[in-house]
């Protein structure tokens, strides 16, 4: 599905904070890039994304090089993005949050869209006209994801998907990541929560200081002892 | 004498508001204070002056002292303005933008293309004053005691149809929905595949048309000169902090009493200070409620 390849990205040029980052994801996958603060990871994926420059690397999408292509145009070719803050226009209601996320289909996709967003999250059916400034937390989330989703794209990009939300709400967000996964999509987040994610995850990659540092089946991940008392804050629990 | 001042004030207001909408979008989407609006006004009205002294200004109609050959004038102004805005941003805004210029730069920027702008008016048209037509119009009592002019009912009719148009292109088009979300959080607009550079032509190309048919309202009551829109720059973006920055309600109210203001304290001040109201209406406004009357808290 996706293979991105040597990524070495950043907002400042000669600076990069992503320094040859390599990962792949198939259809139908769950995985989780994990890793310290300031590893790199979400530039990582917005740097696939085509929200933050690249200077070197390759980025193929299904076969087709994207990586020269605008953030507009990566969307066009089937990523969806989730960005961790900032992740739902809060001045505009729930159904034109989604009708934004739909802005490049036709009327007539772009309603397939909006009822089976519908259907998915029920509770946002039930909210339509609610500016989506009176969700709570979590149900920005799930705005987001189904916002994302509308162009019914092959791969789904999250950035901390679950950061801030309560436990709970954490689990019901995985949930839904792993309903998309079975339905086909490749779910690719970046996560804070690194042992919930990798829970969640098929795969998981490490990443510090701007690299991959390790990568594997995501029960190996998480049994792993050096990364347990790196990454994982050393406990089994959490 | 309050009513008088009433309906002078909604006039006036009205056409502020035309051309703090522009502002108010600028502000809001490209964040900057784009001292060279006022100047697009001034543009505007001369365009239309350029149509009319081609078509005239038509045949009086009904008591109107201009035909559909000004209102037409004024559509095409419009455009052409939309138009100029859109060059002035690609030659110097955008440029900027790309090389991530301090919004203080652009502030700047906008005081120079204010100038260029400005100082080209004077060069094409000259200093003295100029008119739409020369017909004389007879004021008519509506109430007892408030005379008006049958072309400033005529404006007021005509910005309330574009203030509704605009709304409804906002609320409903995809174009409208796009330059909403591209206002609120660009970055989550381009995730959405929204272009921003795109949003912001048509935020040009719509602040321009506007303020175009402020400045051609302006000129018809009763005359153009090349300072026309410099006059009403400070009294623009203090209707638009008013209202709310980026709400085009916000803009409207926000123009709506600036006008009256003005006109309003000419019952107890001098009318030299008369441009000192919408400041202190400013000041009273930014010390309550800094958001503005429509605006959102950030």
């Amino acid at each position: 599905m996706l293979i991105a390849e040597g990524i070495v990205a950043g907002y400042v040029p000669g600076l990069p904070i992503v320094q040859g980052a390599s990962l792949h994801i198939a259809a139908g996958e769950v995985v989780a890039v994990i890793g310290p603060n300031g590893a790199g990871k979400s530039t990582f994926v917005k740097a696939i994304a085509g929200l933050v420059p690249k200077e070197a690397g390759r980025v193929q999408l299904a076969g087709r090089e994207i990586d020269a292509l605008a953030a507009h145009e990566i969307v066009r070719a089937g990523v969806g993005f989730v960005p961790q803050t900032g992740n739902v226009f809060t001045a505009l209601s729930i159904e034109e949050n989604l009708k934004v996320g739909g802005h490049l289909l036709p009327a007539t996709r772009r309603a397939e869209g909006l009822a089976r967003s519908y259907a998915q999250f029920p509770e946002l059916a039930g909210k339509r006209k609610a500016l989506a400034r009176t969700l709570s937390g979590g149900q920005r989330q799930m705005l987001a994801i189904a916002r994302a989703l509308m162009t019914d794209p092959p791969l789904l990009i999250l950035d901390e998907p679950t950061a801030g939300l309560a436990p709970r709400v954490v689990k019901e967000v995985f949930r839904q990541l792993r309903r998309l996964a079975q339905a086909g999509v490749a779910v690719l987040m970046v996560e804070q929560n690194a042992r919930a994610a990798l829970r969640a995850s098929d795969r998981g990659y490490v990443m510090a200081q701007g690299r991959n540092c390790a990568q594997g089946e995501a029960g190996e991940l998480l049994l792993d002892p050096g990364i347990g008392a790196l990454f994982l804050g050393g406990r089994s629990g959490a | 004498m309050i009513a008088q001042a009433l309906a002078d004030g909604l006039f006036t207001g009205a056409i502020i508001a035309l051309g703090a909408i522009g502002v108010s979008y600028t502000l809001q989407i490209l964040r900057f204070a784009n001292f060279a609006h006022s100047e697009l006004l001034t543009w505007g009205a001369y365009l239309a002056l350029v149509f009319v002294a081609f078509a005239g200004p038509g045949t009086p109609t009904g008591p109107l002292s201009f035909g559909w050959q000004l209102v037409a004038a004024a559509f095409l102004a419009a455009l052409l303005t939309g138009v100029l805005a859109w060059a002035v941003d690609a030659l110097v805004f955008s440029r900027l933008r790309r090389q991530g210029a301090h919004h203080l730069t652009m502030v700047f920027a906008a005081f120079g293309a204010a100038l260029v702008l400005r100082n080209l008016v004077v060069l094409f048209w000259g200093h003295e004053s100029r008119y739409y037509t020369r017909e004389l119009q007879m004021a008519f009592e509506v109430l007892p005691g408030v005379r008006i002019l049958p072309d400033q009912v005529f404006i007021l009719l005509l910005t309330l149809a574009v203030v509704v148009v605009l709304y409804v292109f906002l609320a409903y088009s995809r174009t409208g929905m796009a330059m909403r979300a591209a206002a609120e959080n660009p970055a989550l607009a381009q995730a959405c595949g929204i272009r921003v550079e795109a949003v912001v032509r048509a935020t040009w190309i719509l602040s321009g048309a506007l303020a175009a048919l402020a400045g051609v309202f302006t000129g018809l009551t009763p005359q153009l000169h090349p300072e026309i829109g410099f006059n009403l720059l400070l009294a623009l973006f203090a209707a638009a902090i008013l209202g709310g920055i980026g709400s085009l309600p916000g803009a409207v109210v926000g123009g709506l009493l600036v006008g009256l203001a003005e006109n309003l304290s000419l019952l107890v001040i001098n009318p030299g200070y008369k441009t000192a109201m919408p400041f202190l209406l400013l000041l009273a406004v930014l010390l309550a409620r800094p958001q503005g009357i429509f605006g959102e808290k950030r």
